[in-house]
């Protein structure tokens, strides 16, 4: 009897808590209702939960972009000066989250713009939700690329920018055996697709590959197979708080092997988290982090530790976040209306954000992708970071080699290394998987 | 000479993996082993020791006894949780669901808010050693051998002294105890104290090779919860050491064999299996066989 009185005490107390959230959504609603006067730019990240650590600087990007461009008096569109409201939603590190807040953003905040979402899986369930209701989607950090949609903009890093230029710069100094390690998710999949395409170009060999869920945490028995493998450099994509106990694992175990990772310090900034000289040999290359050394990131960093002078590190989603809205003010501006159609017809016109944090930046209207600046670091047995090679500006091509030419016709799906003729032999007798 | 390192190896992961599992569950075996509570914060607990650990080594304090402030903190926050929320909720096994899960968001949220998403770690001290081609660390073979001390000192507390005699009593018949002049609060503020204080040991013994953030205790609560119930409440100690060279042999072995992943599934699987043969854990078996075999010596025993 007793515990049917306590059950029904905190179903009672579970339904009133249920009430209260929804009082508070309604609020929530009213209060953010889009007025005439406002652009409004929804964004949705990982405020808290594993991800929190890499997506929060990104929000600090945001800010600071809509900070200048309503400070500078705002975008002319359709006949009002008007300024950018941003809405900020937290996604928890739970790809569920996504879809329902992208809806919110879609439906109750009525936004012009959505950006939204850090992993891969999490950038899906948004993406598909906001292209659906046919509205601008923006992903800003690094991708695998190859995502060949009207309504889908990128401005982060592809590996056309990262994998092919850092490989064949680890294949011609350390040698040609190596091993790849990564997350079990399409992201890191698709990174494994990239690793081998430029084992193929460069000349170099992959000895073990091996994908790993979320949440693995205890490293010990791959760590002993990367020693009997003994790579001339391993290759990394381990995402999130969990994976990346292995760098730590790995020191302790005397595992020193150079190592390339495009997630590792440009997400995370784990030189900054972990104790030296766990990430030290590590090697990274990002299209933008707080070490990368232009005018116009001192300058970012500076305005950025104004506004938040608790910020660790401004890694690659503070730059790209920052980028992206830049982009989409310019093509406010350009069009003249925040009509979806014409915006879009904006962003293909080649839209460039010369103060992009890392450098130059132009978006390739014909593939909704950035042409940018890379750059290769090394953690240093200190955790500082050494720029050992600067890995130039590259144009992203993969789409137009496929033959995807976006003004003309979006294919709205997505394109991985084996559907580039020219690379699909190094993919026989793989099973194709990731999609 | 490849095979002996294979040998080698093998043992150590295993040896690691059972440090690992027993750290994890340590002060989970005394709060829900013994007390019934369903803690869901464990994880937190051991978090709240991670984050002493770190402060405390970045203070200058050094490693070990960082560690023992790191029991010290998370035994005392152990201590205001069992007087504040978890008494009302003994013997209510989905109440106390629901508060500790609660409560295990509001701490690692809290702590978010507080310190951010990240804090520097403590570096891994000790280095490694080499055997045939291979290195390995120390310091994995030291969270063994801790794990093991714990063990050992959990025994001890519960077994000769006083307050150990007072708890299990407490644990028995709480209203029996009472009437003969046990302190039952006390014993079941300190007994939480000292599960929580276990929970702040292990988490700071994890703070030197691990990430530390707000959501670190998340990894370790499900497999202290599995750890613990395939072992059993009948007897906690027999109960987590036969659970954890169990579960930890079939995960050792499937990692090698076939991978991690495969592994860690593996793992679930075999304490599924091992809950459906024996539904109130491995301790519940043995204390049965051994009182059938007690019995019929017993019986044939001329009287």
């Amino acid at each position: 009897m007793r515990r049917k009185l306590t059950l029904g005490k905190a179903v009672g107390a579970a339904l009133a808590a249920i009430g209260m959230v929804a009082l508070a959504g309604l609020a929530n609603n009213s209060a953010q209702a889009a007025t005439d006067e406002e652009i409004i730019l929804c964004t949705i990240d990982d405020l808290s939960g594993d991800f929190s650590i890499m997506a929060t600087p990104k929000t600090y990007g945001y800010q600071l972009a809509v900070k200048e461009v309503n400070e500078a008096g705002g975008i002319m569109v359709d006949g009002a000066q008007k300024i950018i409201k941003l809405i900020t939603y937290d996604g928890q590190s739970q790809v569920k989250r996504y879809q329902e807040l992208a809806q919110k953003c879609i439906f109750d905040d009525e936004a012009d713009v959505v950006m939204a979402a850090y992993t891969g899986a999490e950038r899906e369930a948004a993406r598909r939700e906001v292209v659906r209701n046919e509205v601008i989607y923006w992903h800003n950090n690094q991708g695998e690329g190859g995502i060949a949609d009207r309504y889908s903009f990128f401005s982060g890093p592809t590996p056309e920018q990262q994998v092919l230029p850092a490989l064949k710069w680890m294949i011609e100094n350390y040698g040609t055996r190596m091993i790849y390690i990564g997350a079990d998710y399409n992201f890191c999949r698709a990174i494994g697709m990239w690793t081998r395409t430029a084992a193929n170009l460069y000349g170099g060999t992959i000895e073990y590959e091996e994908y790993f869920p979320f949440g693995v945490s205890q490293w010990q028995a791959t760590i002993d197979r990367i020693q009997k493998v003994a790579p001339d450099f391993q290759v990394h994509c381990l995402v999130g708080a969990e994976h990346v106990q292995f760098y730590p694992q790995a020191q302790s175990a005397g595992l020193s092997t150079p190592t390339w990772s495009n997630v590792t310090i440009a997400d995370g900034y784990e030189h900054k988290r972990f104790a030296p000289p766990s990430l030290a040999n590590m090697h990274v290359s990002p299209g933008y982090i707080e070490d990368v050394p232009h005018e116009n990131s001192v300058e970012f960093v500076r305005k950025l530790r104004e506004m938040f002078p608790d910020m660790l590190y401004a890694n690659e989603h503070a730059g790209f976040g920052y980028v992206a809205v830049k982009a989409m003010a310019n093509a406010w501006a350009k069009a003249g209306t925040t009509d979806t159609d014409a915006v879009i017809d904006a962003l293909q016109s080649d839209i460039e954000v010369p103060e992009a944090p890392g450098g130059p930046w132009k978006l390739h209207g014909d593939q909704h992708h950035g042409a940018m600046h890379s750059y290769l670091f090394k953690v240093n047995d200190d955790h500082s970071l050494t720029l050992i090679a600067d890995l130039g500006y590259t144009e992203p091509t993969f789409l137009s080699d496929i033959g995807v030419n976006m003004r003309e016709k979006a294919p709205g799906r997505q394109y991985l290394p084996p559907d580039n003729p020219a690379w699909a032999p190094f993919f026989e007798g793989q099973e194709r998987v990731g999609q | 000479m490849d095979v002996a390192a294979d040998v080698f190896s093998y043992a150590y992961q295993y040896f690691d993996n059972i440090g690992f599992l027993i750290l994890s569950a340590s002060g989970l075996i005394i709060i829900f082993g013994m007390m019934g509570v369903i803690n869901m914060a464990h994880g937190e607990l051991m978090m709240i020791g991670a984050y002493i650990t770190a402060f405390s080594y970045h203070a200058g304090v050094p490693a070990p006894l960082a560690i023992i402030f790191a029991g010290i903190g998370a035994g005392l926050a152990g201590m205001v949780l069992e007087r504040l929320v978890i008494r009302h909720f003994y013997k209510q096994l989905l109440s106390s669901l629901v508060v500790t899960w609660g409560l295990s968001l509001m701490i690692s949220q809290g702590f978010l808010l507080i310190f951010g998403p990240t804090i520097l770690n403590v570096p891994t001290p000790f280095g490694n050693f080499p055997v045939a081609e291979q290195t390995f660390g120390i310091y994995r073979l030291v969270l063994f051998g801790g794990a093991l001390a714990i063990v050992a000192g959990v025994w001890a507390v519960f077994t000769f002294t006083k307050f150990g005699t007072h708890a299990r009593a407490t644990m028995e018949d709480p209203d029996m105890a009472d009437a003969l002049g046990v302190n039952t609060r006390n014993i079941y503020v300190l007994t939480f104290g000292i599960g929580a204080a276990m929970g702040g040991v292990a988490g700071g013994m994890f703070a030197l090779t691990a990430t530390i953030s707000p959501f670190f205790g998340i990894n370790y609560t499900p497999l202290a919860f599995i750890t613990v119930v395939v072992g059993g409440g009948a007897n906690v100690i027999t109960g987590l050491l036969s659970s954890v060279m169990a579960l930890a042999s079939v995960q050792t072995a499937v990692n090698n064999l076939v991978n991690v992943y495969v592994g860690y599934i593996a793992m679930m699987g075999a304490a599924f299996f091992i809950l459906l043969l024996l539904p109130r854990g491995i301790s519940e078996y043995l204390e049965r066989r051994k009182i059938r075999t007690e019995r019929k010596v017993s019986r044939s025993a001329p009287a």
